[in-house]
């Protein structure tokens, strides 16, 4: 048997990956839309800032895709670990699946006006 | 299997008989009236199951009433006010005490066949959330015969639901039954999470666990993050309804949408909870049918949590017409329609599993109900996108389209998965399979039924029929739909009869296994078992082992495998890690007992008799209840003692483990995470309420905020206190020996949190804060109340590692007692701070 094992709760965080960005960017243009609005930002800027911190979610799932095993490593995924494979993909899906839902999510910044 | 593979098994030698009698003897089943003592997983899982099918059809016979009052124009066969509490107890029972605790049930019952472990790692909490659960469910369902009712509807929207203009108990039925129901739910949670991840055989990594598993570990996980925002959610109301504390009162700075927020908080999710692990039932029903695995094993565990973490992104969708600003409608609109993705990857998966088959895709009656399920489940979804949609949604809200959506989804989601089930997984808890003949009628009559009944819903619902009426006027062309709907009610009734008659006819019950393995399926479930699961604990090498490790069950049988017997004499199973699934030790389990009965009789005597305002009794029943869990608590830690077990492979297991790898750690840590999503729940309702009414905040609406002196006092003591629980963990003395500053340092802890809870109380009250006056003083007030129901909790496990000291039964190797009370501890006291900042912090920066 190998020496050294997982990390549970870092090996949860590299599979989830994805789906955390999307509930943070989700609560994050959720709560600060609410509260610009309800102290009368201008909807512009609203919108503006959904669409940064859409941005920026988008930026992290991309970073978390092109170093995907780096950060593995980080989480405490050793590299030997049995069907190591099988995590991998899972990661990599769900952050593909997480991406679409924060740029789906973020569009609507550009559709709708924000305090209406 | 070759010889030479044979002589690599963990235990190839041939396994002596008696270590079959000696299994036997000590997970041998209470006989009699004993029964209700036994904790074995197929003996809960059974009687858990029965529960939830008694409940399921009480409330079908409420929804055969609802369809005939409303069959014909102007009926009087209901009067008005029955006829609310009874559509109110049917949507109540189906979603609380039917469908969330059957697919707990299934847990229990089938999780650790599955996983080939000898139990799941907390039985008697099993036992004490099925007795709870039955007890407080059948009090619940029997007011709709004494008129004592909720009338509100499932979801209890205030302010219909407010003192005001629902006096009497029924609501408070409603608000204490279900809130004690749904605590028994997070009790089999934390079960499913902690027998998931640490009793897995040996081999079984997170990447062969079968869907079903990961299935049933996100429903817990989601039933942790889901629940407490309606356990909060009737807290409040409760309060409201019992002491005037303002949370949903308008004229007070309350609003009656904090409701709506935290129900559907739950509610949204609830949907998914129910539908993922019939979804996994389903994932190892197909491949069994088909013959071939599972097409799509790692994207359906995308898609299954994928589907688990959306839900919590949708729950304002059920509120698209309460005047939510436009962009957020559209972020919830948005993550509706983006469920569908995952739940598509599911419909893709199982169809090309059975085209995969190539022909050889069995159709049997749970293969049918699978195919029913499909169909009706896809429509179901189809509407869905439809609501998703805000200006579909405005038109239809709260019409019959709504209600027939919602059936599509729940009935075809759910209930076609879970008969698919009873048919599929009945030679393993029977000696007998059900009938293969009446079954096809059973699911022809349900089928046909169910379309009959609930396709025209969406006619009625579109030509303008709102959901709940309790009749209607002639001729608005919803007479025949209604005529029809109320047909197919009779037919799907007829069907679910039928399924009574296969039972009362084939189905025998047994726990010493059953009729072996008739579908010849892959998983592990499948494997001969008598009352003490498998007799040897098998090492696993693949995804379907039953199909791709040849002479498993033999081996498994013979006792080739790990534990193939009991070497501590009692109950026990091994505990894995978490993601290899390596073996970490030994877990001894406790046997039958009456201590957790009493727990649930007395802990449901204490929320009913509250309801009916009898207080004494019912603190006298709290009390009980809390001491029965003590007692019941007392035997869990045995003594470390002995020297580690060969359980075979050349592996020798401690049988004691504390700290962060041990099961009770983790549960305890599982617990925690349901706190802190309850105080997230808190602090949501804080800011809201602020939003909507900053005229009643401190300093301008209310008194002054205490002096800062009084916070930092509070934080300090908290430090303190922290300080002092630490200090006890480490004065811990060795086995044997005493230190008497290890009970100063636990009352010193104790005395500093509840001085800091009781701080904070003071400072306010000091200042004239009523929580009676508006929804910020209520709202402060309610913060400390958390605090307080975690610092009683605490002073009680305090108190009991005390005794633990005092008897000779906690010390340095011995300290699960301690451990668990000192990370409640300090999640406490973290908890009580962050409070502390907001309350006292908050109304400063944002006036």
């Amino acid at each position: 048997m190998r020496t050294r094992q997982s990390s549970t709760l870092g090996t949860l965080c590299y599979l989830l990956a994805g789906l955390l960005m999307w509930g943070i960017q989700f609560t994050f243009v959720y709560v600060v839309h609410t509260l610009m609005c309800r102290f009368g930002a201008p909807p512009s800027l609203v919108s503006g800032l959904v669409l940064a911190i859409t941005g920026v979610a988008v930026l992290v799932v991309l970073a978390f895709l092109v170093w995907q095993k780096p950060t593995a490593r980080l989480l405490g995924l050793p590299a030997d670990v049995e069907d190591r494979a099988t995590y991998d993909f899972i990661a990599r899906l769900m952050a593909v699946l997480g991406m679409a839902a924060v740029i789906w999510t973020g569009l609507t910044a550009f559709l709708l006006s924000a305090c209406a | 299997m070759t010889a030479s593979d044979e002589k690599s098994l963990p235990n190839p030698a041939p396994r002596p008989q008696s270590e079959v009698d000696d299994l036997l003897r000590a997970w041998a089943t209470p006989k009699g009236f004993r029964i209700v003592t036994a904790v074995n997983n197929t003996v809960i899982g059974l009687i858990y199951i029965a529960a939830a099918l008694l409940f399921f059809l009480l409330a079908g016979a409420l929804g055969v009433l609802i369809r005939t009052q409303l069959a014909v124009p102007e009926n009087t066969f209901l009067n008005q006010d029955l006829y609310n509490q009874i559509f109110t107890v049917h949507g109540t029972t189906m979603m609380f005490l039917f469908a969330v605790p059957a697919m707990e049930a299934l847990g229990v019952m089938l999780l650790p066949q599955m996983l080939a472990a000898r139990d799941l790692p907390f039985p008697r909490l099993s036992a004490f959330a099925v007795w709870a659960y039955i007890i407080g469910g059948l009090v619940f369902f029997s007011t709709v015969f004494y008129g004592l009712a909720p009338r509100g509807g499932w979801f209890m929207y205030t302010p219909l639901t407010l003192k005001e203009f629902s006096p009497g108990d029924n609501a408070d039925f409603w608000l204490l039954g279900i809130g004690f129901i749904e605590i028994s739910a997070i009790a089999g949670a934390i079960e499913i999470v902690v027998g998931t991840l640490r009793t897995r055989p040996p081999g079984m990594s997170l990447a062969k666990m079968p869907i079903f598993a990961w299935a049933m570990l996100i429903f817990a996980a989601m039933i942790m993050l889901a629940f407490p925002a309606v356990i909060f959610g009737t807290m409040l109301l409760e309060i409201e309804r019992s002491f005037g504390w303002p949370f949903f009162t308008a004229a007070k700075g309350g609003d009656p949408l904090l409701w709506q927020h935290l129900f559907w908080f739950f509610g949204h999710p609830e949907v998914y909870i129910i539908f993922l692990p019939a979804a996994g039932l389903v994932s190892m029903i197909v491949p069994t049918m088909a013959g071939r695995p599972l097409v799509g094993y790692r994207p359906i565990v995308v898609a299954l949590i994928g589907t688990g973490f959306f839900s919590f992104g949708l729950w304002v969708h059920h509120m698209f017409t309460t005047g939510i600003p436009a962009l957020s409608l559209g972020f919830f609109s948005a993550a509706s329609m983006a469920v569908a993705i995952p739940s598509g990857i599911q419909m893709f998966a199982w169809i090309a599993t059975i085209a995969g088959s190539k022909g050889r895709f069995r159709i049997t009656t749970p293969s049918l109900f699978v195919l029913g399920f499909l169909f009706i489940f896809t429509i179901g979804g189809l509407t869905g996108v439809m609501v998703a949609l805000v200006p579909i949604d405005l038109q239809v809200h709260d019409t019959y389209f709504v209600v027939a959506h919602f059936h599509y989804v729940l009935i075809g989601g759910m209930v076609f998965p879970l008969f698919a089930t009873f048919y599929y997984w009945a030679p393993m808890a029977s000696r007998k399979q059900l009938s293969e003949k009446l079954g096809r009628w059973v699911f022809g009559l349900m089928f046909v039924g169910f379309n009959v009944a609930f396709f025209p819903m969406h006619l009625t619902g579109l030509r303008g029929m709102p959901r709940r009426v309790w009749t209607y006027p002639e001729g608005v062309g919803w007479d025949t739909l209604n005529m029809i709907s109320t047909a197919g009610a009779y037919m799907l009734a007829a069907g679910v009869l039928l399924f009574l008659l296969d039972l009362a006819l084939n189905f025998r019950p047994t726990s010493a296994g059953g009729e072996g393995n008739p579908w010849k399926a892959g998983s592990l479930e499948w494997l001969p078992s008598d009352i003490y699961s498998t007799r040897s604990i098998p090492l696993i090498t693949s995804r379907e082992p039953l199909w791709e490790q040849p002479g498993l069950e033999r081996q498994v049988e013979e006792g080739h495998h790990f534990l193939p017997n009991a070497p501590t004499g009692g109950r026990e199973t091994i505990v894995t890690s978490p993601i290899e699934a390596e073996p970490e030790y030994i877990l001894r389990m406790p046997g039958p007992s009456w201590t957790h009965v009493t727990a649930a009789v007395f802990t449901a005597g204490f929320f009913l008799l509250l309801t009916i305002k009898l207080v004494v009794p019912a603190i006298i029943c709290g009390v009980v209840a809390i001491a029965a869990c003590l007692a019941w608590t007392w035997s869990l830690d045995p003594s470390p003692g002995r020297k580690p077990v060969d359980i075979g492979g050349g592996i020798s297991l401690p049988t004691y483990m504390a700290g962060p790898r041990s099961h009770s750690w983790w549960a305890m840590v599982v617990l925690i995470i349901v706190i802190a999503s309850l105080y997230t729940a808190y602090v949501f309702s804080y800011l809201y309420l602020w939003v909507v009414s900053p005229e009643v905040w401190a300093p301008v609406g209310s008194p002054m905020l205490p002096a800062p002196s009084w916070p930092l006092g509070s934080a300090a003591l908290a430090v303190a206190g922290t300080a002092s629980m630490v200090a006890a963990t480490r004065l811990l003395p060795e086995p044997g020996g005493r230190n008497a500053a290890l009970p100063w340092a636990i009352a010193a802890a104790a005395i500093c949190l509840t001085s800091a809870i009781a701080l904070e109380i003071a400072g306010h009250w000091l200042t004239g804060l009523r929580p009676t006056e508006n929804a910020y003083s209520a709202m402060v007030f309610m913060g400390s109340a958390l605090n307080a129901q975690l610092g009683f909790a605490i002073v009680v496990l305090l108190g009991f590692a005390t005794a633990r000291y005092l008897t000779g039964k906690l010390n340095r190797e011995r300290r699960v007692s301690i451990e668990n009370g000192a990370i409640l501890y300090y999640y406490t006291a973290a908890q009580l701070v962050a409070g502390l900042i907001l309350v006292h912090g908050f109304p400063r920066v944002a006036v």
